[in-house]
């Protein structure tokens, strides 16, 4: 009798919760999003040399940027892939799903000077979770939230 | 009787599944000679303007040109500008000289590790 109620309360509990819309799950590695590049790694690439590299090498090596600013005196790569973690389930009514799901963002910014000779570079690495509409202007429309984990200076 | 007409139900279904199969086949686009005319020290920027069309990227002053491709069965086509890097992307790199002439290109594997 006592085992019967404790799994009727476990039954509502966990229904509670999907209802309520905060159950973590584990989600596993799915690799680079659709859409992303991946020609981008965690480091400098070796060929960018400050005061060295041009606009040109780069270009030829990296290919076009995803973001340009300052008129093209600053390029920005971007890569995004789902390396696993915990993700959320929500009911919401009929209209549940999985959201939360962890992104982790790679960024290189380069600068270049007036003579298109690479003055600065630096690359950055987090973790985002994909809550929907928070991602797209994050990663596209606001390069200075960026956050930078290393200086390369060579 | 009946078994003439599940006969003649199940020809029509066949026959259905097949155009609805045919009509859902692509045959590719690509042309496998669109990058033959590339040469550098002898191709000009007019000359790629004028096989490739609009460039999805400009730099320096029309110096450096980039254009987005995609590659089928066919060959290679010309993915124009969109957000985003989809299916096996290539991007096309130009580099050129002040008078105009092709002095560097690579074609990067934007999706390859």
């Amino acid at each position: 009798m006592k085992s019967s109620v404790r799994i009727r309360s476990a039954v509502l509990a966990s229904t509670l919760l999907v209802l309520t819309g905060c159950v973590p799950i584990p989600v596993p590695p799915m690799g680079d999003r659709a859409g992303s590049r991946r020609n981008l790694s965690d480091q400098v690439p070796e060929f960018i040399v400050i005061g060295k590299t041009t606009r040109a090498e780069v270009l030829l090596v990296l290919g076009e940027p995803d973001q340009t600013t300052d008129n093209g005196g600053q390029f920005i790569y971007r890569r995004l892939s789902e390396e696993g973690g915990i993700a959320f389930i929500y009911g919401g009514g009929g209209r549940g799903g999985v959201t939360g799901v962890p992104v982790t963002l790679r960024v290189l910014s380069l600068n270049f000077n007036e003579n298109g000779v690479v003055s600065n570079v630096r690359v950055g690495k987090r973790v985002e979770r994909d809550f929907g509409p928070n991602l797209t202007p994050m990663l596209y429309d606001d390069p200075a939230s960026t956050e930078y984990d290393t200086t390369h200076a060579k | 009787m009946i078994q003439f007409s599940k006969y003649r139900i199940s020809r029509w279904l066949l026959v259905v599944a097949l155009l609805l199969s045919f009509g859902c086949a692509t045959s590719p686009i690509g042309q496998s000679d669109l990058l033959d005319f590339v040469k550098d020290g002898v191709t000009t920027r007019e000359e790629v303007f004028l096989k490739l069309g609009e460039p999805s990227g400009t730099y320096e002053s029309l110096r450096i040109i980039t254009y987005r491709l995609l590659k089928d069965e066919g060959g290679w086509l010309v993915s124009g500008q969109i957000r985003g890097w989809y299916g096996n992307a290539v991007n096309l790199v130009f580099v050129f000289d002040d008078r105009g002439l092709l002095i560097h290109h690579s074609l990067v594997q934007v999706r390859a590790p």
